[in-house]
């Protein structure tokens, strides 16, 4: 087992360096010179590009460059902001708590949610209840999330007045942006988790519980939905990507002072090393989250640890 | 007795079950009426979707302006209609260059195996751990703002998706007798893997590019939001949502209708493509 967690987490090592490769190389040929994103209007003087070309190496080979890049990558230095000239990582780690937070508060909500309406649509196949939660599923995976955010924000801010339509500080504050977030994940984890039921629940050891006169709750809960939990998994993990990129644009819409927000504002201030810094941070938190998934399969199914066991 | 052999053929009996499913059937005619606006916007806008009219702004919904009028003066039915166009046409175009490519690196990795599998492979793992927006943001930012730019940054972040499935479709049938007869005949590696090959793994690709349409729709919808996608005043239903938000308090009509636009394209598109995966999946069919 620890060995196989060491294998994955090797394997990690040349997919970071893949992205940094992809974002480097990205960013590098857009256009604009970063000199100028520095300097003001009146500080631009041919000298003074000169010299920010020389500090940043910004003159040296495409390989270079990279290599630099990734040799201060590995002392934990991502650059500093053109804007105000702090040190990324520490602009990033700022804010990282904030997008941690509104993530794992929407993955809480898409879980719950999500599993608990595809188990009740799967438990009632073809039923009014089946229907209900199938619709108000499609309703999240076809409504763009931001849209949602917009009327969430319209319904509970503006005209009820419920709810707090911005900032970032309060759980009131972090409702509206959970499930701005959290709505399309949910609906993805109950269709998966629905047809994952659908397919153990009318197996032999299901019937067998049944007969046995096991109380419904527990043939659900203890042998349904917990040999169907594997493809959930797989999806819930594919859906943390996905929460993290939400936050890009649900930060923006509700003014959370975090790690999306900083990303779109440097994008649009051509805040290059902010943007590789961010970009790089979430995949990585990506990436290891996908590892932890496939450490908790071992753990959950027990083929796949008596397959790691044997070395096969 | 007499007994008639009905002999169909494997699409005629996929669009057989198709009919069948009544959800599917909405979603296609939906899907239908949306493309017959985007082709026939020209005819049915009752305005300039582009022209500004200062005199005009921010009217209500009315009979002159049914879903009435941005900041500018804009009529906002039409500029929906027009948007039907550049939505649909991005959501198709980025899914056609990532089914193309991620389709040939996937029967190609699967056919050949061993060292280019493995490092095709590992590129699209490098693809798929960034977040497909933060990606769709780099390459536009890096590629600058224009329609093609985003459909090319929509498309290349869902390679990997292409790439996985027709990879696992073709290992399952890289063995199979039909190909080894090609093989045995001489047929170049090229011409088995599109004439025999790709053909045979094609159903799980349609059915992923029925309902990746409408996950482009929204992405390139989000990157118009996010101010990098579609440049003003060009009508696209993301920017018009970007827009409207400024004015969500007193003139909320401004953002429901481009989102409703948007919710009922990708829904159309999802209730034909589950439909389709219905159809495809013999275990269902039987």
């Amino acid at each position: 087992m620890v060995k196989y967690i060491l294998k994955r987490f090797i394997a990690l090592i040349p997919v970071l360096l893949g992205v940094t490769l992809i974002i480097f190389t990205l960013l590098y040929f857009t256009p604009g010179d970063p000199a100028l994103a520095i300097l003001s209007d009146e500080a631009a003087t041919p000298e003074a590009i000169a010299q920010i070309h020389e500090e940043l190496g910004l003159d040296d080979p495409f390989w270079v460059q990279y290599a630099n890049y990734v040799w201060d990558l590995l002392h934990g230095d991502l650059g500093v902001s053109y804007l105000n000239k702090r040190p990324v990582t520490e602009l990033l780690l700022e804010r990282l708590p904030k997008t941690m937070t509104l993530a794992c508060v929407s993955a809480g909500l898409a879980i719950v949610l999500g599993i608990t309406f595809g188990v009740i649509a799967a438990v009632n196949h073809n039923s009014i209840f089946d229907n209900l939660c199938m619709l108000f599923a499609l309703g999240g995976v076809s409504m763009p999330h931001f849209w949602q955010g917009l009327l969430l924000m319209l319904l509970f801010g503006v005209k009820l007045g419920w709810l707090p339509i911005s900032g970032y500080g309060t759980l009131a504050q972090l409702i509206l942006p959970a499930l701005t977030i959290g709505y399309g994940c949910m609906a993805i984890i109950a269709r998966m988790t629905r047809s994952s039921m659908l397919e153990v629940i009318n197996q032999d050891y299901i019937n067998f519980a049944h007969a046995k006169g096991q109380k419904k709750f527990i043939i659900i809960t203890r042998h349904a939905l917990h040999n169907a939990l594997i493809p959930i998994i797989t999806t819930i993990a594919l859906q943390f990507g996905i929460l993290l990129g939400g936050s890009v644009i649900t930060e923006s819409i509700f003014a959370i002072p975090g790690v999306g927000k900083l990303m779109v504002d440097s994008i649009r201030g051509s805040n290059y090393p902010v943007v590789q810094g961010g970009v790089l941070m979430i995949a990585f938190i990506y990436c290891v989250t996908n590892l932890l998934v496939d450490i908790i399969y071992a753990f959950i199914d027990p083929r796949i640890k008596t397959s790691l066991s044997n070395g096969r | 007795m007499n007994r008639t052999v009905k002999n169909e053929s494997y699409f005629m009996s996929v669009w057989n079950e198709f009919r069948k499913n009544r959800a599917a059937v909405m979603g296609m005619s939906i899907l239908f009426a949306i493309i017959v606006v985007a082709i026939f916007a020209d005819f049915l806008a009752p305005y300039d979707p582009i022209e500004q009219v200062y005199a005009d702004a921010l009217q209500g919904p009315s009979t002159a302006h049914w879903f009435g009028t941005d900041e500018f003066g804009r009529d906002i039915f039409s500029r929906v209609l027009y948007g039907a166009r550049v939505s649909l046409l991005v959501g198709v175009v980025s899914v056609a260059i990532a089914c193309v490519i991620g389709s040939l690196l996937g029967a190609s990795a699967g056919y050949f195996g061993g060292g280019y599998d493995a490092v095709v492979m590992r590129c699209m793992d490098v693809l798929l751990a960034i977040p497909s927006l933060l990606l769709n943001l780099s390459i536009v930012s890096a590629l600058g703002k224009s329609v093609f730019n985003m459909m090319l940054a929509v498309g290349v972040s869902n390679i990997p998706r292409y790439c996985r499935i027709m990879r696992a479709s073709v290992l399952q049938i890289k063995n199979a007798e039909y190909v080894d007869a090609a093989r045995i005949t001489g047929a170049s590696h090229m011409l088995i893997i599109i004439r025999h090959i790709i053909p045979n793994c094609l159903a799980p690709i349609i059915v992923q590019a029925t309902l990746s349409v409408g996950s482009a729709i929204i992405a390139c919808a989000g990157l118009s939001f996010l101010g990098v996608g579609v440049p003003a005043p060009t009508p696209e239903w993301g920017a018009m949502l970007s827009n409207g938000k400024d004015f969500l308090r007193h003139n909320a009509y401004i953002t429901i209708f481009p989102g409703l636009a948007i919710m009922l394209t990708v829904l159309s598109l999802n209730l034909m493509g589950d439909g389709l995966r219905d159809a495809f999946d013999p275990k269902l069919r039987r």
